[in-house]
């Protein structure tokens, strides 16, 4: 990839998945797989039991998922992201970190679109500690996994306790980082 | 888990969807429909995908080994149980569709919140498959040691924080 395809990237419109890809076709070969081992294992109750089990916590995760899209969209759709990213590339201490988090945190989407925004982080200026923050907030505290996945399954007891414990974590190995004296050396990158 | 069956948070979300709505209509130009779109991709997306997850999840919860892993991970099993979660975070090379199903499943079958929250955080900065598809090839290895160096700690420490908000509040 070229300087300029990062830049672009960093702006791109919200990256949609297929709907059919092959990921589904596993996930859904999996579920029948472990379906049929429920059945055979444990039997035709424990069967039904996990289908009720799974049927009643869709009609419960619907609604919220319906919302938690809509809310990833627009916040894609609404973010001043070169503006995030001049404000991390142009400061070299602790204030890059923090904004860094923020960053991440707000960042939707996979690896599909993280990890092309730290290498333009890296482009643009941005110390270790900033891109290590970056990345650890978008994995720990990433909104959309959060709001998509994480709050509907999990439920908010447990998702409001795993964001609390979590969120200063990225400040912490991002300072951390700062002051590890390896040099960063991104592969087929000059600045 | 589900047994008030609460309501709030989904209404939180949709004031949320419409002070967003709000939004991007204040910007007079195509963000509403664009935005209505592309969510509506990922509700397509999502759906398929949701469906298999929960009844994988459900499936997992009838075959995991509940006395072991209770045993092992449970609420009562402290520090050590949080320990063994973050090193278990390591063995799941994939993405949220199958962590989060497994981590409901344990959730499920009496694992402690603390040591699930130190198990996800693993699988979260540390996923083997991204690590080798993603970082080492696009960030290189000086990044990953940098990123290692300064993050191993932090699901135990994640773990820890989650006993911690758990017990005082």
């Amino acid at each position: 990839m070229k300087k300029k395809d990062k830049k672009k990237t960093l702006l791109a419109e919200p990256i949609t998945r297929k709907i059919f890809d092959g990921s589904l076709y596993i996930f859904a070969a999996l579920s029948i797989l472990s379906g049929l081992a429920v059945w055979n294992f444990k039997g035709p109750q424990a069967f039904e039991r996990a289908i009720i089990d799974a049927y009643e916590l869709f009609k419960f995760v619907i609604p919220r998922v319906g919302a938690a899209v809509l809310i990833a969209a627009f916040l894609q759709l609404l973010l001043p992201r070169d503006l995030i990213a001049k404000l991390i590339g142009d400061d070299a201490g602790i204030k890059s970190i923090l904004i860094a988090t923020v960053a991440g945190a707000i960042t939707p989407g996979g690896p599909v679109t993280s990890f092309p925004i730290v290498i333009a982080l890296y482009l643009s200026g941005a110390n270790k500690g900033a891109l290590v923050a970056y990345l650890s907030a978008w994995a720990m505290i990433g909104f959309q996994r959060i709001l998509v996945w994480e709050l509907p399954l999990m439920g908010e007891e447990f998702t409001i306790t795993r964001v609390s414990a979590s969120f200063l974590l990225p400040i912490i190995c991002g300072v951390i980082a700062l002051y590890l004296p390896i040099k960063i050396n991104i592969p087929n990158q000059s600045k | 888990m589900y047994a008030d069956n609460n309501p709030t948070v989904a209404i939180l979300l949709w004031v949320a969807v419409i002070c967003f709505l709000w939004l991007a209509w204040r910007k007079r130009d195509d963000t509403v429909n664009k935005g209505i779109r592309v969510g509506w991709g990922y509700f397509l997306m999502m759906t398929p995908r949701l469906c298999c997850a929960l009844a994988m999840s459900a499936f997992a919860a009838e075959l995991l080994p509940r006395e072991i892993i209770s045993n092992w991970l449970g609420a009562s099993s402290g520090f050590q149980g949080i320990i063994i979660a973050s090193f278990a975070g390591l063995l799941i090379p994939a993405g949220g569709v199958v962590a989060f199903p497994l981590a409901l499943a344990m959730y499920k079958i009496g694992v402690g919140i603390p040591q699930l929250v130190a198990f996800l955080t693993t699988w979260e900065i540390f996923a083997i498959h991204r690590i080798l598809a993603w970082e080492l090839p696009f960030l290189g290895k000086r990044f990953v040691s940098i990123r290692i160096l300064s993050s191993f700690f932090l699901p135990p420490l994640a773990g820890v924080f989650a006993a911690l908000i758990i017990s005082y509040i």
